[in-house]
């Protein structure tokens, strides 16, 4: 029992001695994690990728309101960081656009705006390079989903105009008219178009499960950095260190009982790291506080019991280190972490669902917004984490 | 101190044997030596008596006494990033502080603060000589408890080692060295997966 109870001693004395080498290292990956998102960030400023595109605009002669609905459109600010519009003619545009200095090309019909108005469905034509860049693929999909909105908008105000006709036809009395009623709609719409980005907070859904981007991806930050700490643990399975603990059974230390200590040490000691980061980046987000390190217990514990998993499926510091590091960049990529799951394909959503990233990460979320779910996914993690890595070492010696 | 009996041992790795029904007899004061090329089966057998080692069979009878063994592998088993101290104390089965007199028995006294790693070759073997003998064990088993070691620490553990048997302890080991053998009470060779005295 005596060999037990030191046992747990050294192994907390030894998280504490190492804990110090585990916060500095949590700093210098945090500040270089940092500076290369700072990097990254100037560098993609001054690329080509993120500039605005240059779109030209045909609007025939005449049309002072389609020209003037246009400018009041390009404008906008949210369209401004896409695409800046310009008036050009017919053979300048074209010109442009063979050249390369246009992106894409928006031919205005005549009588467009005369032609809105009287309910008349005229196309307006976008000619887009074949070899457009990325940020024009990008235009070209926002072009597409604003037409789709105006689409069910235009079928909304269609189907109401029908009903309105066919009650009208019944004899029944309505409490507005067609016309009424199709400005109140459009008034709705216009709205809802203006807002863009607010209408997804207003119709309660969110690409960033309910908090502000700045949050979530702060979360996401703390996060991945827990998780990197991980190549930090290794000294706990140098060579020596599992010597020592095969010879220790003769001293009566049961072969789980490293397996116990270990993930329980390594949960301590990530514990100490989210209170650290939660402290620190409560100042530049007031939205984060300790109570969300406290909140996490669940998925420290599950990263704990992750790390010596690995660690001891590939039985050597260094190498289960890079296993570690490998996991997380794949990880990362594919859980929706760096990118929010809605914005994945289809199959790639799928498999996010089932990734502990993803868990943790919304798991984290939901601490902040007070309605953290069920904390046993991560809780059986940990456990089989512990235990498979344990049984794991058993057996193998 | 009563005579622990070792009876009918036998290891298999698969079809391969290592060794078969094999087992020797220790008396109070006593060293053994087990003697062997290398890759015959010594430490499996060490390990198999301290029942570290799986999958063998045999029967060891210790009358009368708790079967407490003292245990000097061939690898060093310390923690590195730990003191000398704290190593002893993971080994001590009651929990407290070690007595100042054991450790000046094992010259530790002045060094027991500092870490393993910092420590010679010959000074970890001290403190793993220690960690073994920190729980007055009946019965030292000993792995080349001298192996690569220059003639002063030999010297120094063989001292230890003599003491021990001295006082009624039991020595098992597995060695080569020539010292070791020659002042063994017993030699056993083990070769071809049979044990015989010598």
């Amino acid at each position: 029992m005596g060999s037990v109870i030191q046992y747990i001693r050294i192994n907390c004395k030894r998280m504490v001695s190492h804990g110090l080498y585990a916060v500095l290292a949590l700093l210098v990956t945090g500040i270089l994690l940092v500076g290369l998102l700072f990097v990254l960030s100037k560098a993609m400023e001054k690329s080509s990728v993120l500039e605005p595109i240059q779109v030209g605009m045909i609007i025939p002669e005449g049309e002072a309101t389609t020209r003037m609905a246009a400018r009041l459109i390009g404008g906008m600010e949210s369209v401004q960081s896409v695409a800046e519009l310009k008036e050009v003619s017919k053979e300048d545009g074209e010109e442009a656009l063979a050249k390369g200095e246009l992106e894409a090309l928006i031919r205005f019909p005549e009588n467009f705006y005369e032609a809105i108005n009287n309910g008349t469905n005229t196309p307006v034509e976008v000619v887009l390079r074949n070899d457009s860049l990325l940020a024009s693929k990008a235009f070209r999909e926002l072009v597409l989903d604003g037409l789709s909105y105006i689409r069910t908008s235009e079928a909304s105000i269609y189907a109401v105009e029908e009903q309105v006709l066919a009650e009208t036809a019944e004899g029944k009395v309505l409490s507005c008219d067609v016309y009424t009623a199709d400005a109140i709609m459009t008034e709705l719409y216009t709205q809802q178009v203006l807002k863009r980005n607010k209408i997804f907070t207003q119709e309660e859904y969110s690409a960033f499960e309910g908090v502000e981007i700045s949050t979530y991806y702060l979360v996401a930050g703390i996060l991945l950095l827990l998780y990197f700490q991980g190549m930090a643990f290794g000294f706990y399975y140098d060579k020596q260190s599992l010597k020592t603990e095969k010879v220790l059974r003769i001293a009566g230390i049961h072969p789980m009982l490293p397996a116990i200590m270990k993930t329980l040490c390594m949960a301590c000691s990530l514990f100490v790291m989210a209170l650290l980061l939660c402290g620190l980046l409560g100042k530049v987000d007031s939205n984060l506080s300790l109570g969300l390190a406290f909140g996490m217990w669940p998925v420290l514990f599950a990263l704990a019991g992750i790390f010596h998993l690995l660690y001891s499926l590939v039985g050597e510091s260094f190498w289960g280190g890079m296993v570690i590091l490998l996991l997380g960049i794949l990880g990362v990529l594919t859980s929706g972490v760096i990118y929010p799951v809605c914005f994945l394909p289809e199959w790639m959503q799928k498999l996010a669902g089932v990734q502990p990233f993803y868990i943790w990460h919304r798991y984290a979320l939901q601490v902040l917004q007070e309605s953290a779910g069920s904390p046993l996914p991560s809780l059986m993690i940990g456990l089989l984490g512990m235990l498979g890595g344990g049984v794991y070492t058993w057996k193998k010696a | 101190m009563r005579p622990m009996r070792i009876e009918n041992f036998t290891k298999k790795y698969g079809k391969q044997i290592l060794f078969e029904k094999v087992g020797l007899e220790i008396h109070p004061g006593e060293q053994i030596a087990i003697i062997g090329r290398n890759g015959c089966g010594k430490t499996t057998f060490l390990k198999m008596l301290l029942g570290i080692e799986r999958k063998g069979s045999g029967r060891i009878t210790w009358e009368g006494e708790s079967s407490k063994m003292g245990y000097v592998p061939q690898e060093n088993p310390l923690l590195e990033d730990m003191s000398v101290e704290d190593n002893l104390k993971l080994w001590k089965e009651k929990t407290g502080k070690l007595s100042e007199d054991f450790l000046r028995e094992f010259d530790l006294w002045e060094i027991r603060k500092k870490k393993v790693g910092k420590l010679s070759g010959g000074m970890k073997r001290r403190v793993t000589l220690a960690c073994a003998m920190v729980n007055a064990p009946g019965l030292l088993i000993l792995d080349e408890p001298t192996a690569a070691l220059d003639t002063t620490y030999q010297e120094m553990i063989h001292g230890q080692m003599a003491e021990y048997t001295a006082k009624g302890g039991m020595i098992l080991m597995a060695s080569h060295d020539r010292y070791e053998i020659d002042h063994s009470t017993r030699v056993y060779r083990l070769e071809d997966g049979k044990l015989w005295e010598v």
